[in-house]
């Protein structure tokens, strides 16, 4: 039995347009079947990576490979199993919803676009320069999951789209992907999603992977993630000013707040120590502990809170 | 070249309207241009301001077609469609070049073909020219339009690079090589100048469309340009002269003939020929020194007549490039930079003279006699338009023919002038002109009548030649030209 590369895999990967980094050398995995959620600010180099990853862009270091063949020499017939959804994507505009999926078809050895356009509720004749943000968006959709690409990458694919139209682009994504196309084990196809919709998202996404500033700051399994970071509580005895406290915490909780006797903060090796027992050796005179878990979005809101405290602090 | 086949369907598919207009381009081409051409019977100058409109009408539809299709994949930028889709880089290129050779070129080679009938010349006698002229097209046009489509995201874009890189091009040539047009060709020189070009214009193309890389591809456009401007610069300059002259000397070998050479006669020009032979650039002079050419058969002609020259004076030495010559009765002229002339037109010089040329030998001739339309030698047609014979050839005449006439003096019908009338065609090579119908217009002087004999004497190439010859001492400001 052969082991099968990860679906994606970056090593040392990095981009400079100029004097400037978009993208430190970082280290990424992605395993088959994995639904990996790329977060980050805007201007974190959530694009670039994917573009590194789809060869639209060169890497100035390192090396990436995507179903195991290295990012620099894919071809055309390597797009026949990765498929690329991008909210800025230009299209053949003059080309009707159907007449694009026509032309495409012959393109893919795989093609089964039935029952798509219905499931999307697209409508078949109308031209792509006339579809809404969302229905356009669809249209990208349903091109792509007609190929069951065993990787697609989607860069924002959900911004600015209304609940009802995410929703539904969501449902489709999930009940279209397929299992791996080789058949060597059960997952279905690999997605590599950047988004701002840190809910949506967290429902479906199985990683997660976080740049800030052009530094990958981690990539784990989400429910790895979800058990690592809490937001306690802690509440000090009348007696005592949270405020003493404040300078003396470990760096590892981030964003600590104070408000009277109350001092809030981000613990972040939940899964290693249980944060009442680390919580308690600082606060030994704590009349109450409370440790409670964190959805992405905190989670995200949380990290680059305490990064950009962290970067001006360094500045 | 299924996948090229499927997108250039959809190429045509979308192109339609832009089709449709340069058909229409084509049409009226087809249709105006005969009646603009000499001795039409509805030639007026509206006519002719509307053929000339059509003729560049016709290469701005080559760029918005080229450009449009190149565009529809367009090769610049990261968001399109189709960089993420299964597309074969070859595929795409072919399915271009299929686009441009079955929906830009073939409508115009069946125009051009219609123009050829109309001037009731069979086109398949021409096939060597219609090539010729195809491919001066492509190196000159398509291949260059295709290239800035490749390297442009809009359809400004490219207008605006090519006028930017024809500005700059017109400008450099007009202030940089301001004698070029005087300079010798040197042997193979179009066809090294060409296919260098041609391969580095097609391996760029190549190269963008295999790899996307577009500032590199613009940076080696760059670079060819600089190159041919550097070769240029050598060639007009003579920096690198040493190998062009060895070639030159090699295609054009010292004369085995002893009794063909140069003589040069001291003393003054007669004033009647010491008129400019030659169009004279800013800065420089004609001089014409009484230099005879002893020995050529007078039956014979002379083309490409070029010179190269070396004065010599106390304290100066001037080595001229290779540039044309004209030979006259008894004379030989030349252009002299300004500069030179200046400081040697006083002083007692030494000229060191090299002259080549190549010698055209007449066939035997052929006496055709004229009608309201008739054949001529050369797969050419004559019409007699008013007494004068208007001759067409398809894409070029391809040798220099002399035509000798019985003229008529007066009106048709009145006895013949005893006198012949003697004129020659000019070689005309096929050119980059959409209109492949060559035409030469025989001015004999008088009226030439239906049933009136031509004889049509065609020249071919002989030999090349060369000669030397040695001035010890000449003052160089008696022979400027008026």
């Amino acid at each position: 039995m052969t082991i099968k590369p990860p679906a994606i895999e970056a090593r040392q990967l990095s981009k400079t347009f100029g004097a400037t980094q978009v993208l430190a050398p970082l280290d990424l995995i992605v395993p088959r079947g994995s639904i990996l959620a790329l977060v980050g600010h805007n201007g974190a180099g959530k694009t670039t990576l994917i573009k590194l990853l789809l060869n639209i862009l060169q890497p100035t270091t390192g090396v990436a490979t995507v179903l195991g063949q290295s990012t620099a020499t894919l071809t055309s017939t390597a797009f026949t199993r990765i498929g690329y959804i991008s909210e800025n994507q230009e299209l053949p505009d003059w080309m009707t919803v159907q007449s694009f999926l026509d032309y495409l078809r012959p393109f893919y050895p795989t093609w089964n676009e039935t029952g798509l356009l219905d499931e999307l509720d697209l409508p078949p004749n109308r031209k792509l320069k006339h579809l809404s943000r969302g229905m356009r968006m669809k249209a990208v959709f349903a091109s792509v999951l007609a190929f069951s690409p065993s990787v697609i990458l989607m860069d924002e694919p959900f911004s600015g789209l209304d609940p009802v139209v995410r929703d539904e682009l969501i449902q489709t994504l999930l009940g279209r992907i397929h299992p791996d196309d080789e058949g060597a084990d059960e997952s279905g196809a690999t997605i590599l999603i950047s988004s701002h919709d840190l809910g949506e998202i967290e429902s479906f996404a199985t990683h997660v992977a976080f740049l800030h500033e052009g530094t990958l700051l981690f990539a784990e399994p989400m429910n790895t993630l979800i058990t690592r970071f809490r937001e306690v509580t802690v509440t000090l005895p009348q007696s005592e000013s949270a405020e003493e406290y404040m300078t003396n915490l470990p760096d590892s909780w981030l964003s600590p707040e104070s408000s009277g006797t109350v001092i809030r903060f981000i613990y972040t090796k939940a899964d290693t120590e249980a944060p009442e027992i680390a919580v308690r050796g600082v606060f030994q005179r704590a009349e109450g502990i409370q440790s409670e878990s964190m959805t992405l979005r905190t989670i995200f809101l949380a990290l680059v809170k305490a990064n950009r405290t962290e970067d001006r602090s360094r500045a | 070249m299924t996948q090229s086949l499927h997108i250039f369907r959809k190429d045509v598919r979308h192109l339609w309207p832009e089709l449709s207009v340069y058909a229409l381009l084509l049409v009226a081409f087809a249709l105006v241009v005969p009646q603009a051409w000499p001795g039409a019977a509805f030639s007026n100058t509206l006519l002719q301001t509307f053929a000339t409109l059509l003729k560049i009408l016709i290469p701005i539809s080559w760029l918005v077609l080229i450009t449009r299709v190149v565009h529809e994949e367009c090769l610049v930028g990261e968001e399109q469609f189709w960089i993420t889709r299964p597309y074969h880089w070859g595929s795409l290129l072919g399915a271009k070049c299929i686009f441009i050779v079955t929906s830009l070129i073939l409508p115009f080679v069946v125009m051009q073909w219609s123009l050829l009938f109309q001037a009731d010349i069979n086109p398949f006698v021409s096939i060597s020219g219609m090539m010729l002229c195809l491919l001066k097209f492509c190196l000159i046009v398509w291949l260059p339009f295709t290239l800035v489509a490749a390297l442009t995201s809009t359809l400004s874009a490219a207008f605006m690079s090519l006028a930017g890189v024809a500005v700059i091009w017109a400008a450099l040539l007009t202030f940089l090589f301001p004698a070029t047009g005087t300079r010798m060709s040197p042997p193979f020189v179009l066809e090294i100048f060409s296919f260098t070009f041609a391969i580095l214009l097609i391996g760029t193309l190549i190269y963008q469309f295999s790899t996307r890389r577009t500032a590199r591809s613009r940076i080696a456009v760059a670079a060819i340009l600089f190159l041919f401007l550097i070769l240029l610069y050598g060639f007009v300059g003579t920096h690198c002269g040493t190998p062009v002259r060895a070639l030159i000397r090699n295609h054009y070998p010292a004369s085995s003939d002893q009794s063909l050479r140069l003589v040069f006669v001291p003393g003054p020009l007669p004033y009647e020929d010491r008129n400019e032979d030659i169009q004279v650039p800013r800065g420089f002079v004609e001089v014409k020194l009484p230099i005879h050419l002893e020995g050529l058969d007078p039956n014979y002609k002379l083309r490409d007549t070029n010179t190269s020259f070396v004065i010599h004076t106390p304290g100066f030495l001037y080595a001229s490039p290779w540039e044309s010559a004209a030979v006259g009765e008894g004379n030989l002229s030349f252009l002299v930079p300004q500069q030179v002339f200046n400081r040697t037109a006083t002083a007692d010089a030494h000229v060191h003279l090299e002259f080549l040329a190549e010698q055209l030998r007449p066939k035997d001739p052929q006496i055709i006699s004229s009608n309201d339309s008739f054949s001529a030698p050369n797969n050419g047609r004559c019409v007699l338009t008013q007494g004068t014979p208007v001759c067409r050839y398809a894409y070029q005449i391809s040798v220099p023919t002399r035509v000798k006439a019985l003229s008529n003096s007066g009106a048709c019908g009145a006895p013949e002038s005893a006198k012949p009338t003697v004129t020659i065609f000019r070689l005309v090579p096929a050119g980059t002109n959409p209109d492949p119908v060559v035409q030469e217009v025989l001015s004999l002087g008088s009226t030439i009548c239906a049933g009136s004999p031509l004889t049509f004497s065609e020249y071919s190439p002989a030999e090349t030649f060369r000669l030397e010859l040695d001035i010890p001492s000449v003052n160089i400001g008696q022979y400027k030209s008026r």
